[in-house]
């Protein structure tokens, strides 16, 4: 059942195709949702594994008796379980928002269907070679989408990403390289199997990356070279600073549908990746870095705030604000306890769906006005008070209100650095002033766009733009907020799942 | 069960008002205030079960990461039994209130909503049984502050007053966020009754002065301590009943019920620090109160002092004291507040009526005012009562309260020797009680006595505001009057100069009675009190006389200086904005430079090398390799023709050689 997804969509895809087909794929992850078992564990067990799909795909026989076996194998865990639902619900989400594309409509909706179908597999896929072919795919659309439907500077935006996530998949590929000939799973097959990798007994001997630290590249083990790779690419792709100047720029000029997708799923990969084959392929050498994925966690959070803060532009302002967010991702990480991790991975959870619900915010003013720079608007609570409420929902959610699901990952991701003594203590400092600084940029923001007395830039013409909220935007900023308020207040809907699973990865580093 | 009813009435209000408001008849205002007197009857037959000796715990498990169990629940014993009264019964007052003075406003029922999603969020704070759950209502409460301050958000100094407030309440909210991990992770939970009955406390380790520190910095900030109080009086640009309610009864007063709560756990060190900050506040609060011309300013430089008195009752070890006087306060206070209402509402009034155009023109402005005894002497006779129990005269709720917190702060004080640092308590204590006579006699000159002043172009000609103020409409004048009432002694203590013959101290018997002193030997409680009697009732005195005396009469005595130090107290929010504001807006400035002229012009110029080289390349590759390929290319082509000569033009033969050729290379490879 793990693919659930990989839609047959080629082409002739219409707005009404993607929609049935992302309401299908939300409805099946939701019935893993409801049938997924909280008590397996996952990790490197495969027994432990849910909704398992299984198939040999490329056998290469090398050497006399070794073979290196590729294999279609998806399965889900407490780790990516709660992803895969993610990206169903704002895939679903973004399929409702891209009703009104209207230019080459059919070559957008087959790009989003192919996106779904990698975005999905890549969380599902526990093959390292499945995972990076799906982790490629992803690209490939992403750069057509934000390149042809993107705003003025789409181009630049579209390559910038491009080239930026290319090189971070190159770190990707050289570990996957380096690990291709060092575990053997079963004995005399060589074996990309993330489960198989994430098990030390299955390290050869004398290979590149097997545990005794035996071979040294330059002055440093192989080993941890091959995690600080990992963790170049998917920084990149989290993004941390200072890997992060992708992200406002593809912000700034993809649609609306994208900057959904893009905030609320593709950010997560990095997280996820960095849990599924970072510190669980190599937790020796996570232990290692913890502190330098802390110290920059703890920038990330203060300096894309800040950032924030600068903002002229309101999307812009979103997209720093995600830097910001995922800091306390790394943060959580790195803290390498259970806490830790499990705030992280929950911290991912809400944001996805909280930076889909400020994406939507903001394409509500750039599908009325095309402009969405602050200081052209002012007093907007008067003339449309839906679209207000829903920002002071959106944004108080966001700055980590108790009750909403932003606060539970932030409160466990700094919780956990009290925990554990290889944080440095100044980044507490940095996520807790991170904290104050994200009610100042979101509050001025509110009071400089919606308070006072009605003005905009474009006049009277933009008067008669300016109008309340529609049906489809409401239902779908509704369904995010009640979504985040039913994660903020009831945290167990994420945590059993995930705990089991979590409690063994943390259980593997500490042995490690 | 009724506590739940109680609890959850508000919240179903409120989401009613929120999504129906409108539509429901009278904007829906009757839905919030039966909602609020339902709660309050049912607080007070819960209560009454209980109080004073039982509690009541219920609790469920909520949710469990890793080893940490959280769990959710009521808790109601006799500290927050009070707290649940008081809230309920001011919030309905307040409600019944505004339906007078907040009639024609365009959002009547989003105000009414709001109103209820506060009191929810006051009566979760004071009922939460664990202090995680508490987090929860204190930023909910903070949620509610900054919608009601921002009510009128066209108004600038609204939202941004607003904004103020919840930033300075967001930075301190972070002292209580990390204290709350802290004791996750030493205790495993953070339940009230646990922490404060069974948990054993390391003695001095650092974590522990961390917690305390925390959970002041919190408490300080909600509860408008020194120097973190400047967002109180900026918070005064919401509509009063919301000042009544939130900035002077309810809100401000969960700091001070949050050191309560978790006072058997706070250290020396963290009381100390308490009683010197709240000394302090009490002080400069009542100084910066004394040249306010606002009328609602100086209620809220008023309310930061009388805060600062409960906080240095708890640094003094007296937290039943503080409760004491936040209840007191409660009533006076809010009285105060409602009856500046009145009192700006009649002007607005009478301003609309005499069409007052000019910009410069406010009606909480006591220059404007004067004489109004005549006009209003309901809300004269309310305003006088409820002033005089803020500045402690005898036979008012304040004096008993105030009074015994002065005695426990000498008492306090006087513990070892009696001239070291901890004398700085009690003086400023007592400094205190002057300001506070000091103003509030000025207040009442000010807007009541002495003769009209205030006076514009009406029918062309110059008629004093006065003449067109009426007595405000008889809801407020009710429960103005209602609040007057509960500022006597009686309802606390049949005895007007000794609170501790009350019910109060019989249901919260004060641990730390008596007191010896080394130097002056005996020193009892008894001793204490007549000389906090006899010194602050001179002070007392002293202040309001001088006070009737002097204002309106030109200041000889008091330097500008000085009164300009007061007016902005002592300039706290401009060394703040310099600090706070000035700074990150400098940082965001250097990261925004570092992203656009660092990061990307790196990024940049790595692809224009990158391009660069490329082209580079390509020119070597078009040039040589090309070049030796076509060169190559050439040279076979002329050996070609050389060979065609050789082979004469005939293409069977050359195709025959060319198999033949290839054969001999496959039995070459194949054979040998």
């Amino acid at each position: 059942m793990g693919i659930l997804a990989l839609p047959g969509g080629k082409n002739y895809l219409y707005r009404w195709i993607t929609l049935i087909i992302s309401t299908i794929n939300l409805g099946l992850s939701v019935w893993v949702y409801l049938n997924f078992n909280p008590d397996l564990s996952g990790i490197s067990n495969e027994k432990a594994m849910q909704f398992v799909e299984k198939v040999d795909w490329i056998t290469i026989a090398v050497e006399d008796i070794n073979k290196i076996a590729i294999q279609y194998f998806v399965g889900l865990d407490g780790l990516n379980m709660p992803m895969v639902l993610l990206s169903a619900l704002v895939l679903f989400i973004g399929s409702i928002s891209a009703w009104n594309i209207e230019y080459k409509a059919k070559g957008f909706h087959s790009l989003f269907l192919l996106l779904s179908g990698s975005i999905i597999g890549c969380f599902a896929a526990l093959d390292f070679f499945l995972f990076f072919l799906f982790f490629e795919f992803m690209l490939l659309p992403m750069y057509f989408l934000i390149g042809i439907w993107g705003g003025k500077r789409r181009e630049y935006a579209s390559i910038k990403f491009f080239i930026y996530t290319l090189v971070g998949s190159v770190c990707i590929l050289l570990v996957m390289i380096m690990l291709a000939f060092s575990v053997q799973y079963p004995k005399d097959t060589y074996t990309f199997n993330l489960l198989a990798l994430a098990d030390r007994a299955n390290f050869i001997p004398d290979s590149l990356l097997n545990w005794q630290n035996s071979r040294w590249l330059i002055n440093m083990p192989a080993r941890r070279w091959a995690f600080l790779l990992l963790l170049t690419g998917f920084a990149i792709k989290l993004p941390a600073v200072p890997v992060h100047t992708w992200l406002p720029d593809a912000h700034v000029e993809a649609p609306t549908p994208i900057s959904v997708i893009l905030a609320g799923i593709l950010l997560k990969i990095g997280g996820y990746g960095l849990l599924r084959i970072g510190i669980s392929i190599f937790p020796d050498s996570g232990w290692i870095y913890s502190d330098w994925m802390a110290v920059l966690g703890g920038i990330s959070i203060v300096y894309g705030a800040l950032n924030a803060m600068a903002s002229h532009d309101l999307k812009r302002m979103v997209a720093y604000s995600s830097v910001s967010h995922m800091g306390f991702v790394l943060i959580g990480i790195a803290s390498m306890t259970s806490e830790g991790i499990n705030g992280a991975m929950y911290q991912l959870f809400s944001h996805g769906i909280l930076s889909a619900m400020l994406f939507l915010l903001v394409g509500v003013l750039q599908d009325r006005t095309h402009d969405k720079t602050i200081e052209n608007y002012r007093g907007l609570a008067t003339k449309m008070p839906v679209y207000t409420g829903m920002t002071i929902v959106a944004f108080f959610a966001s700055l980590g209100l108790p009750g909403f699901s932003g606060f539970v990952g932030e409160f466990f991701t700094i919780m956990s650095t009290f925990g554990t003594d290889i944080i440095p203590r100044w980044v507490i400092l940095a996520a807790v002033a991170g904290l104050v600084l994200g009610a100042a940029y979101f509050l001025w923001t509110l009071q400089r766009m919606f308070f006072g007395k009605y003005w905009s830039k474009g006049g009277e013409e933009w008067a008669v733009l300016l109008t309340d909220l529609n049906l489809r935007e409401k239902t779908m900023l509704i369904i995010l907020a009640l979504l985040a308020l039913a994660f903020g207040i009831f945290p167990n809907l994420l945590f059993t799942p995930m705990s089991k699973t979590i409690m063994t990865l943390v259980d593997m580093i500490q042995k490690s | 069960m009724l506590i739940f009813a109680a609890l959850f009435l508000p919240l179903i209000a409120f989401l009613c008002l929120l999504f129906l408001g409108k539509k429901l008849p009278r904007q829906g205002d009757w839905v919030a205030i039966s909602a609020v007197i339902a709660s309050f009857v049912c607080s007070v037959i819960a209560v009454s079960e209980v109080f004073p000796v039982k509690t009541l715990h219920y609790e469920v498990k909520w949710f469990s990461v890793f080893v940490h169990e959280f769990n959710v629940g009521v808790l109601l014993d006799k500290y927050s039994a009070i707290m649940l009264i008081l809230v309920t019964f001011i919030s309905a007052l307040v409600q019944i209130y505004s339906t007078a003075y907040m009639k024609g406003d365009s959002r009547y029922s989003r105000y009414f909503a709001y109103l209820s999603l506060f009191t929810f969020a006051m009566l979760g704070l004071v009922l939460a049984d664990n202090l995680f759950l508490f987090y929860f209502f204190w930023e909910l409460v903070s949620v509610a502050s900054y919608l009601l301050i921002g009510f009128w958000y066209e108004k600038p100094d609204a939202y941004r007053a607003s904004r103020n407030a919840f930033i300075i309440n967001r930075i301190g909210d972070t002292g209580l966020l990390l204290s709350m991990m802290f004791i996750y992770l030493q205790f495993g939970s953070s339940d009230f009754i646990l922490l404060t009955q069974n948990a054993v406390f390391p003695e001095n380790t650092w974590w522990m002065t961390l917690v305390g520190y925390g959970i002041f910095c919190a408490a300080g900030t909600k509860s408008a301590q020194y120097p973190m109080a400047i967002w109180l009086p900026r918070a005064m640009a919401g509509p009063t009943p919301v000042s009544a309610l939130i900035h002077a009864a309810t809100m401000v007063a969960a700091g001070v019920f949050l050191m309560i709560r978790t006072f058997p756990f706070l250290e020396d060190n963290i009381l100390n620090l308490a009683a010197i900050v709240g000394g302090i506040t009490a002080f400069t609060g009542a100084f910066a109160a004394l040249f306010q011309q606002d009328i609602k300013r100086v209620l809220a430089y008023s309310t930061i002092s009388q805060l600062g008195y409960m906080m240095a009752a708890i640094g003094v070890g007296a937290p039943e004291a503080a409760l004491f006087h936040l209840v007191t306060h409660a009533f006076f206070k809010a009285g105060l507040f409602l009856c500046a209402g009145s009192i700006i509402d009649a002007l607005h009034k009478a301003a609309h009526h005499m069409h007052i155009t000019d910009p410069d023109f406010d009606v909480q402005d006591m220059r404007n005012m004067g004489g109004l005894r005549k006009q209003m002497p309901v809300t004269f006779l309310c305003f006088v009562i409820c002033s005089l129990a803020l500045a402690g005269l005898p036979l008012t709720s304040g004096f008993l309260s105030k009074d015994f917190i002065l005695n426990q702060m000498l008492l306090w004080s006087f513990q070892g020797s009696v001239l070291d640092w901890t004398l700085v308590v009690p003086v400023m204590g007592f400094l205190g009680v002057l300001c506070t006579a000091l103003y509030t006699g000025r207040q009442l000159k000010l807007i009541f006595g002495g003769q009209p002043r205030y006076f514009a172009l009406y029918d062309d000609q110059l008629r004093y505001i006065n003449e067109f103020t009426e007595e405000s409409p008889a809801v407020m004048r009710r429960i103005i009057g209602i609040l007057a009432i509960l500022s006597f002694f009686f309802w606390f203590s049949w005895i007007p100069w000794d609170a501790m013959k009350g019910w109060f101290f019989e249901a919260y018997p004060i641990v730390s009675d008596e007191h010896t002193a080394g130097l002056w030997g005996e020193f009892t409680h008894a001793i204490a009190h007549e000389y906090t009697l006899i010194l602050s009732l001179g002070l007392v005195t002293i202040g309001l006389s001088i006070a009737l005396w002097r204002t309106g009469h030109p200041n000889r005595l008091i330097p500008g200086f000085v009164r300009k130090i007061s007016y902005h107290f002592f300039y706290t929010e401009a060394i703040a904005h310099l600090i706070l504001v000035r700074t990150t807006f400098l940082a965001k400035k250097i990261t925004s430079w570092i992203d656009r002229s660092v990061i990307d012009r790196a990024i940049d110029l790595g692809g224009i090398c990158t391009v660069t080289f490329a082209h580079i390349l390509g020119w070597i590759d078009r040039t040589f390799i090309d070049g030796g390929v076509n060169l190559i290319a050439y040279m076979a082509g002329k050996t070609g023709i050389l060979s065609k000569s050789i082979a004469g033009n005939r293409i069977q033969s050359m195709f025959t050689a060319a198999l033949l050729g290839l054969l001999l290379i496959l039995i070459w490879v194949v054979f040998i």
